[in-house]
């Protein structure tokens, strides 16, 4: 019999276990826990490697695992996921979770950390513009943003985008910027009341990445190898901090299990897993059980642990754009060999048509391989090759994401065979849209075409939330109390993004731990009471 | 010259290394597997009749036409990028200015004329 019993190990089951520790509370975290391969790593900058040795089995895989985007008729997944280190994150997926995707695209891992081994690293806080639909305020979860804060090492700096990222005055100074990241703030700043005046504020991300060192993590050291290792000292991933729990005997962790639902024995709630080698089944009984396996699996067991086949459950995701970006006085440039391969910038568009806020976040482009980009340019082959080698300097890329509510949103149900059904909502970004945004560009410098835009498919915004939201007076099943606890299952608590109502342009994962660890907090407290 | 060759040959302008002609049949076996049987015999047989293949793979990457080769040429650059004898080609590692902009102002035209010539090959082809 055990106190806490936590599903999962992304960034919300791991935020979740640091804070019952913290009250004194050991949990079990039980977990499918996939590892990265155990290859050697590279040990210098990318490029230089590369120049040097037969790059094979880094970028393509020696079984030719990196080439699966070039299946036929398949929807590209990100390039990292496709990275022979990194691809162990969405292993499995389709076999321990397999669900009917119509116009929908899903991404899901059954990891170590679980997506947070392959993220961007970018951690915001939601202020109480962004918490306007939530139970919660700014207040709540700020005591868990320093927290996590501390844990985790995050570089930035307070400056234009301080109004809507929060004031944080622990960051470590902020990386130093690519040559074109810094001819784009240079730019910026020219023009910046002009541009401020249309609701353009472009700053410092916020990022899990770290510029100094701290507790023996080596800081970034511009190596171009973001997307070709799993693990980086100064890239946070939430293993890291399982890896603290588990050395320090502050969690027991129990890998190579899947949970498939839970039941009731009296007080006593009874979780029910299977081993993912063998299928054997296991029972563990816990007085509270915490739900962290993310928005859709989260939803999965509890649709199965009430043997429902017919609700129909709102899965969130925020929509998102590409924009590639050229800035034309790089073209023909020596490519920048030392920077950092993921957000260099951040960009809030607060569009007065709307009222709505959007975030961008501008990407330098010299970690993933140089060929993945040889069908992005519409020229002959031959060109487009001449195009890698002249534009690639020249290119950022600007990934934009789009609010999103309640109304918009799949639906996702489970199906009597044990599969999960989503219907995609079918919807897009408008047109008008994509050409303010290019406006914005080009008068800081960064020239594309909406031709060039790409529509991230459904789904592969990777922000999933919304399946069992919490609410001020939760009046269904499938809804939280503001503490989290699912209702009418006392004992069952929601910690992932599940719990989010709405999704508001940020990228979620800093708010989703800081909740998390308010509610484990929660949970503990019930329990020493 | 069989196909994997000529499309190595129309990308780098010279002969396929052994490596990349080597993992190129493995990884070709690999995901030919995906493609019906039909798409591998059109793009084959249109391969075989006719010389210019960048001309027939960018117009047939417009027309969303015979799949198989477009996936081919970009099979072939990703395992061409692996080896560090192709970097260069991939990586500019010298300050180019003039030459970048002259290049970008070259593909253009010269994409124009494979596009058009890219054209009138399909339809001689009747794909």
């Amino acid at each position: 019999m055990f106190d806490v019993v936590i599903v999962g190990s992304g960034a919300s089951g791991v935020a979740a276990a640091l804070s019952l520790s913290k009250k004194g509370i050991f949990p079990v975290l039980i977990d499918a826990g996939l590892k990265p391969p155990s290859d050697p790593p590279i040990e210098e900058n990318f490029y230089d490697y590369c120049e040097r040795n037969d790059c094979f089995s880094q970028v393509i895989g020696r079984n030719y695992e990196g080439l699966s985007n070039l299946e036929r008729n398949r929807i590209p997944v990100p390039a990292k996921l496709t990275s022979p280190k990194i691809r162990f994150v969405t292993e499995r997926a389709a076999e321990l979770s397999p669900v009917i995707e119509n116009n929908y695209n899903l991404i899901q891992s059954f990891a170590r950390g679980g997506l947070g081994n392959a993220w961007g690293a970018g951690l915001y806080k939601y202020t109480d513009r962004d918490l306007e639909d939530f139970p919660v305020k700014e207040k709540d979860l700020e005591p868990w943003y320093k927290r996590l804060s501390g844990e985790i090492g995050i570089s930035g700096e307070n400056d234009d985008l301080t109004p809507y990222f929060g004031r944080d005055d622990h960051l470590q100074p902020p990386l130093r910027l690519s040559i074109n990241a810094a001819h784009l703030l240079k730019r910026f700043r020219r023009k910046k009341s002009r541009l401020q005046k249309k609701g353009v504020f472009i700053g410092r991300p916020r990022l899990g990445v770290l510029s100094e060192e701290k507790d023996g993590r080596k800081p970034c050291d511009y190596r171009n190898l973001e997307f070709w290792e799993p693990v980086l000292s100064y890239i946070y991933s939430p293993a890291m901090t399982l890896e603290k729990l588990i050395r320090s005997n502050k969690i027991r962790y129990l890998s190579g299990l899947l949970v498939q639902r839970w039941d009731r024995r009296k007080e006593n709630i009874i979780v029910q897993a299977r081993s993912i080698d063998n299928g054997q089944s296991s029972t563990f009984s816990c007085k509270r059980l915490i739900l962290a396996a993310g928005a859709v699996n989260s939803a999965r067991l509890a649709l199965s642990s009430r043997n429902d086949y017919r609700t129909r459950l709102t899965l969130l995701d925020n929509p998102a754009l590409q924009f590639p970006l050229v800035l034309p006085g790089r073209i023909g440039r020596r490519l920048e060999r030392e920077a950092f391969g993921l957000t260099q910038l951040n960009m809030i568009y607060e569009r007065e048509a709307d009222k709505k806020l959007y975030q961008g976040s501008i990407l330098e482009v010299t970690s993933p391989s140089r060929a993945e980009f040889f069908g992005s340019f519409p020229l002959s082959a031959r060109d487009n090759l001449k195009m890698i080698r002249m534009m690639l300097p020249a290119l950022m890329v600007m990934q934009m994401f789009f609010p999103i509510g309640r109304k918009e949103g799949a639906l996702l149900s489970l199906e009597e065979s044990g599969k999960l059904k989503i219907q995609g909502s079918g919807r897009r970004v408008e047109d008008k849209i994509i050409g303010e945004i290019l406006k914005i560009m080009r008068a800081i410098g960064a020239f594309s075409h909406p031709f060039l835009v790409i529509h991230v498919p459904e789904g592969h915004g990777i922000h999933y939330a919304g399946t069992l939201p919490m609410g001020k007076d939760p009046d269904g099943p499938y809804m939280c109390e503001t503490n989290g606890e699912l209702w009418g299952e006392p004992g069952v608590f929601v910690v992932d993004g599940s719990v989010f109502p709405v999704l508001p342009a940020k990228n979620f994962s800093f708010a989703v731990m800081a909740n998390a660890m308010r509610i484990a907090c929660n949970v503990a407290c019930s329990l020493k009471e | 010259m069989n196909i994997m060759e000529r499309i190595y040959r129309s990308l780098f302008n010279k002969e396929i290394p052994i490596k990349v002609r080597d993992r190129f049949s493995i990884a070709s076996g690999l995901l030919d597997k995906t493609f019906l049987r039909e798409e591998i015999e059109e793009a084959r047989q249109a391969c075989a009749e006719i010389t210019d293949l960048e001309a027939l793979e960018l117009a047939a990457r417009y027309r969303n036409k015979l799949p198989y080769l477009v996936h081919q040429f970009q099979l072939m650059v990703r395992l061409a990028e692996t080896i560090p004898e192709s970097r260069h080609e991939f990586v500019n590692s010298k300050d180019r200015r003039f030459t970048g902009v002259f290049y970008v102002l070259l593909s253009g035209m010269r994409t124009f004329i494979k596009l058009v010539k890219g054209f009138f090959l399909l339809r001689k082809q009747n794909v």
